[in-house]
């Protein structure tokens, strides 16, 4: 049942008092998904445990069907868990105060293409319980924020791809909520689109708001992230800092020009009569992508032309 | 920040919505050119008899317009919202679940309120200008028998038709009726609803509802039949019995077509089916907010 049932008094205090609960603390979050007429269920994610500290940019990473959005909607008490518990700043993630502090841009968002960029703002503003003088100046705020100047009054209907995802930025905003869920926020926007939601996010982060984020532009979340974790059919595979994953360390980088492909021997000879071991001339840092790449390599397609997938005996 | 208040934006924006939907506003725009229309038959013999068919013709289109637009127009609801994915936005902010539905839910309400309004304003022309049209020359008929120095027995008779005219065409009892077929739209609205928190397209909701209405209009029968055999112990009996638990009695609106019919109705009953509905519809949400709830989005 999605309650507005009050937390227990411990964590209430805690939630209101220390500034050191994580906004977003996941434990043995699962979600299984019967599969109609067949004796078998789909789980959607696995277990999953995930610590997001407050004021941090956090990547969310996997390929679809990785249970990105799963475990979004499970944050929101869109979806029940099967089992495992999600709490935002330490209250219940389906209780209504946790809601409040927490603002959601869905994957591809739609809205009602009957009003224009001001009457969505001011609707959902008005269903967070801002009125009047405050209302207007937030949607103000937050037309100038996502520069949007040109949609004030035009239908929703009339947006161009690009525009959707700002106004969407927008209401996930109207409430200044502290944690802030983007799924896919540069889906489908062109490059200067995309670059300005990421902009939007650094300053997201100067602001002291945390935000998670699912992309499929990893040099964009390489970009912005202080920390990523990447899924693959529902479990976790990865989790840690950007530098963390990505620098691989005791290893150090030699850049040098004019070496002849054909002295590379010997260059490498040299290097190990001064006592380097197993020299390698590649560049050490990986990138996003092949982290990525190899975190979910056990999706392809195995040899026995079989592929993996979540789905289980129940 | 009180429930009222969320469930009353919502409400006012699912009206917003409803009102900008063509097929809706096409439907609306047929059954007032259909009431309107009821003006054109006059080849009734008896005068009264105009009035009547106007006032049957009418009710009957505001009862099957309303109920159409009833259906749709709730089957439609959730759907929408699920698939436009606004859903998510509306849920993602501290709005309640059974706000959202009430709020859906109380949007229709209003949007059948102006439907059904709508189309007695034109009902209520229709009427007024058929009074004109055919109790003018009547009273000018009894003036000039009048003056031609009729027996007394000829203007009686007249001057008692014209009562009757008059009777037919103002019969106060009409007002009624148009609330009881509100009540029965609403509360078709009701079971609609339900429906739909579980229901996976618009078509199913509008089908299964459809039903149910048509169904529920045989409820008191089956009602009846299985207190006839109540001490029997049988299959049928039994599925019988499970049928009028499950059914709505629909047959409760029946009073409609006795005010058609020219019985005189008490506001005593009339009213106690309104609370009845009232109850009917509390019931039907709580039931459609239970199920809402659980629902995965």
């Amino acid at each position: 049942m999605e309650t507005s049932s009050p937390p227990p008094q411990s964590e209430a205090a805690d939630a209101s008092g220390s500034a050191s609960t994580p906004a977003v603390e996941i434990r043995g979050l699962t979600k299984k998904y019967r599969l109609p007429w067949k004796n078998r269920v789909l789980i959607a994610v696995n277990a999953l445990d995930l610590t997001v500290e407050r004021g941090e940019v956090f990547g969310l990473l996997g390929p679809n069907g990785s249970g990105k959005s799963t475990t979004m909607k499970m944050l929101l008490g869109l979806v029940r868990p099967t089992s495992g518990t999600a709490r935002i700043f330490g209250l219940e993630a389906e209780s209504m105060a946790a809601r409040a502090r927490m603002g959601l841009l869905p994957e591809n968002p739609y809205f009602y293409k009957f009003l224009n960029g001001d009457e969505t703002l001011r609707y959902f503003g008005k269903l967070c319980g801002l009125r009047g003088a405050a209302l207007e100046k937030r949607v103000n705020e937050l037309i100038k924020l996502v520069n949007l100047e040109n949609g004030r009054d035009r239908p929703l209907g009339a947006y161009s791809k690009g525009m959707l995802q700002r106004i969407g930025l927008a209401q996930a905003m109207v409430h200044d909520p502290e944690l802030l869920l983007l799924d896919e926020p540069t889906a489908g926007v062109d490059p200067i689109g995309s670059r300005e939601i990421r902009d939007l996010i650094v300053r997201l982060r100067e602001m002291g708001k945390t935000v998670i984020f699912c992309s499929h532009l990893l040099e964009q979340v390489q970009e912005v992230s202080d920390r990523v974790a990447i899924m693959s059919l529902g479990n976790k595979m990865v989790e840690g800092s950007l530098d963390e994953l990505l620098v691989q360390q005791d290893t150090a980088q030699l850049a040098f020009d004019g070496l002849p492909p054909e002295k590379r021997e010997e260059a490498r000879a040299a290097l190990e009569r001064l006592g380097a071991t197993n020299v390698r001339l590649e560049r050490p840092r990986l990138s996003l992508e092949q982290l990525f790449l190899k975190a979910v390599e056990h999706e392809r397609e195995r040899p026995d032309g079989q592929r993996p997938t979540n789905e289980a005996k129940e | 920040m009180s429930s009222l208040s969320r469930i009353y934006l919502i409400a006012r924006n699912t009206l917003t919505e409803a009102m900008r939907q063509r097929v809706l506003n096409i439907l609306l725009l047929f059954a007032l050119v259909a009431i309107a229309s009821a003006f054109l038959f006059d080849d009734l013999t008896l005068e009264a008899d105009a009035f009547k068919f106007i006032k049957d013709f009418s009710l009957g289109a505001m009862s099957v317009f309303g109920l159409l637009i009833a259906l749709m127009s709730t089957a439609a609801l959730l759907p929408t919202e699920l698939e436009n994915r606004t859903v998510y936005t509306i849920l993602a902010k501290p709005v309640h679940r059974a706000e959202f539905l009430l709020g859906k839910f109380l949007g229709v309400l209003v949007l059948l309120a102006v439907a059904l309004f709508l189309m007695s304003v034109v009902f209520f022309v229709v009427l007024f200008l058929k009074e004109q049209w055919v109790i003018g020359p009547m009273e000018e008929h009894l003036a000039q028998m009048a003056s031609s120095g009729a027996s007394p027995e000829a203007l009686a008779h007249q001057s008692r038709l014209i009562e009757q005219a008059y009777a037919a065409a103002r019969d106060p009892d009409i007002f009624q009726a148009l609330l009881l077929i509100y009540a029965k739209l609403a509360f078709t609205a009701s079971i609609a609803m339900v429906i739909s928190t579980f229901a996976t397209s618009t078509i199913f909701t509008v089908a299964t509802t459809f039903m149910i209405y048509l169904i529920g209009h045989l409820q008191s029968t089956a009602r009846e039949t299985w207190q006839a055999q109540a001490d029997e112990f049988s299959l049928a009996s039994i599925g019988l019995g499970v049928l009028v638990l499950l059914l709505p009695d629909m047959n409760t609106y029946s009073l409609i077509d006795e005010i058609l019919a020219g019985t005189e109705v008490l506001w005593a009953d009339t009213l106690q089916i309104l609370a009845l509905t009232v109850v009917r519809i509390a019931v039907y949400l709580g039931v459609a907010v239970i199920i809402f709830q659980d629902r995965e989005l």
